[in-house]
């Protein structure tokens, strides 16, 4: 082999080297048994390809531009740098909510937590009560389906427990507003306004937040007054916690009531039956 | 600089150039045959058939909005128009057409895992799997995700290309005579696939790393002795902790490193290998046999369909 040839074959890297037990046609030429085999694996050079360089270039920048919008998803959600990746997931969003994406996939991150729990108490109409929780392995079967009842618990939980409660809203909301008027006074107008904006976008987030619980504690209460036949119903919130290794050596069962932990404003609903007249409750659940 | 040096520079410029150009060309548009795809199309196929035929259990609930109403949903999201993104075939039906709709819907996915008519049913099935996933915000996990991205990246490619109905109606008709032919199309597919898997594990990793439980070796511990997660008792591992420190300490390495490690052939094997035992322990000691099991499909992304070819070439 001349030192040429030998220059060459080194600058070529191993990746986009042809496979030596690959022919190099297209697929249209040479034995179909041959070309089926092409692996997806392996890197070629662009003779390998049969799509015309037009093509393969609206192709690229199709492809460009979705890896774009596929890759703000993590690096939005959960957080987000208020200065770049929220406004563009912002924008991307409504692509992301149609094709289900911009998850932030951290999956049992940062730690594996607490479980959540949903309690209810319902009293039926002969007076009798009855005490349930979801999920619940004896009740809901197959496990997919005890894994859905689990997240909507979680969902409840993290719903509730995220959000302050309205007087401690109000109590910071009025923080917010104390110190746009303390910039006001002081002519830092322009800080009093991008202030102002932000507590501004926080209000009507919380309100959006607090009739996204109601909503769904709500639902939660008639459907489960419905399937248990019952006159009123209270539902609560309960955290079971991870037991420590020493915990368990010593004998302590993993549902042992010692690990479940009620809030303070545990109680997040309670409801009577006939709290839910048909058509009054669908308006209220759409606004 | 004298004019040889310039020479030289604009040449090796060109050739650097050049070769990103042939990678990126041989990176995605490469033919590839359809066979790996055919697998998956069969095997997300039927984990989306399970998940909907669960979801029939409690329709009513989750699906009629007994439990999420539209009043969740509709403001889920930081607006109105962003939540009407969020779209849903049954937010277009009236109540009483949705049980018929979903049994209509379930009968598509059959048809997608058998591989009949699979142009059209793979983007009915991920239509479908994604309206589903819309309208039960609020119950969903990992599984929901990754069957959007898998269903969709199938109907990219030609995954009813091999192992189906389809092909063996050509194969008899005679119509076509390579009809599970290598397409571009099918190289697209993979590789989405692929980036996608690859994000997914890289932000888990990178978010575990924020936990102190992923650094002091106990977090599988967290995983395993959650009464709620648990479907086999694995409580006895307290007496073992070292062991829990290493396999958290693998899983978390596993993890970040998967974005790198599973592309060269050296290290692909060996980190295949290893998402086995990982995704199989979440679905069989957690119980979320479904999340673990529709993760390993997603791994079949990079194994050759020349792979699958020969082992039906072979029985």
């Amino acid at each position: 082999m001349s030192s040429k040839k030998r220059k060459q074959k080194r600058r070529v890297p191993a990746e986009i080297k042809p496979s030596t037990t690959q022919q190099p046609t297209t697929p249209t030429q040479g034995h179909p048994a041959r070309t089926e085999g092409t692996t997806a694996m392996a890197g070629a050079p662009s003779t390998f390809t049969s799509w015309p360089i037009w093509k393969r270039s609206v192709a690229s920048a199709l492809i460009l531009a979705y890896l774009f919008v596929l890759i703000i998803g993590p690096l939005s959600n959960p957080i987000a740098s208020q200065h770049l990746t929220a406004p563009i997931a912002s924008t991307l969003s409504p692509l992301h909510r149609s094709l289900f994406m911009g998850h932030g996939y951290r999956f049992f991150a940062p730690n594996p937590g607490d479980s959540h729990l949903v309690q209810y108490k319902i009293t039926r109409g002969d007076g009798t009560q009855f005490q349930g929780r979801f999920p619940d392995r004896d009740t809901l079967w197959p496990r997919l389906l005890y894994h859905r009842w689990f997240m909507l618990s979680e969902t409840i939980f993290a719903e509730h427990a995220q959000t302050p409660s309205p007087n401690e809203f109000k109590k910071l909301n009025k923080k917010k507003r104390d110190r746009v008027e303390l910039l006001k006074k002081g002519g830092r107008l322009k800080l009093a306004d991008e202030v102002e904006r932000k507590r501004a976008v926080g209000e009507a987030e919380y309100e959006r937040t607090i009739k996204r619980i109601k909503a769904l504690v709500r639902a939660t209460g008639k459907f489960l007054l419905e399937r248990h036949d019952g006159e009123e119903i209270e539902i609560s919130v309960v955290t079971r916690t991870i037991p420590f290794p020493a915990e368990v050596r010593q004998g302590a069962d993993l549902d042992d009531e010692v690990f479940l932990r009620y809030p303070a404003n545990a109680v997040i609903g309670r409801f009577k039956k006939s709290d839910f007249t048909s058509s009054i409750d669908d308006k209220e659940s759409a606004q | 600089m004298s004019d040889a040096n310039v020479n030289v520079g604009r040449q090796s410029e060109k050739t650097f150039v050049q070769q990103w150009a042939e990678a990126w060309n041989g990176f995605w548009f490469r033919p590839s045959a359809p066979h790996t795809l055919a697998v998956m199309r069969i095997l997300t196929g039927l984990m989306v058939l399970y998940s909907h035929t669960v979801w029939t259990l409690e329709f009513g609930g989750f699906i009629d909005e007994k439990l999420l109403p539209l009043g969740y949903r509709a403001n889920l999201f930081g607006s109105q128009l962003e939540s009407a993104f969020a779209w849903s075939h049954f937010d277009w039906l009236p109540p009483a057409l949705g049980m018929p709709a979903h049994l209509i819907g379930l009968l598509a996915v059959v048809w997608f895992v058998i591989g009949w008519q699979t142009k059209v049913v793979s983007w009915i099935t991920a239509a479908l799997v994604i309206s589903y996933a819309n309208r039960a915000a609020g119950a969903l996990f990992g599984l929901d995700q990754i069957l959007a991205f898998l269903t969709l990246y199938l109907a990219v490619g030609n995954c009813g290309g091999a192992f189906s109905i389809d092909h063996w109606i050509k194969l008899r008709m005679r119509t076509e005579h390579n009809a599970n032919k290598p397409s571009p199309w099918n190289t697209i597919a993979t590789r989405l696939i692929q980036i996608h898997l690859c994000i997914v594990y890289l932000f888990a990793g990178m978010g575990k790393c924020q936990g102190d439980t992923w650094w002091n070796g106990e977090a599988i511990w967290g995983a395993l002795a959650s009464h709620e997660y648990q479907t086999v008792n694995m409580t006895f591992m307290a007496d073992h902790m070292w062991l829990v420190a290493v396999i958290t300490l693998v899983t978390l390495f596993w993890e970040v490193s998967y974005t790198a490690l599973i592309w060269p052939k050296l290290t692909r094997p060996i980190m295949l290998a290893i998402a086995i035992p990982m995704h199989l322990s979440i679905g069989i000691c957690m119980g979320m046999m479904t999340f673990g099991l529709v993760m390993l499909i997603a791994n079949l992304a990079f194994i050759d369909p020349d792979w699958f070819r020969r082992s039906r070439q072979t029985d």
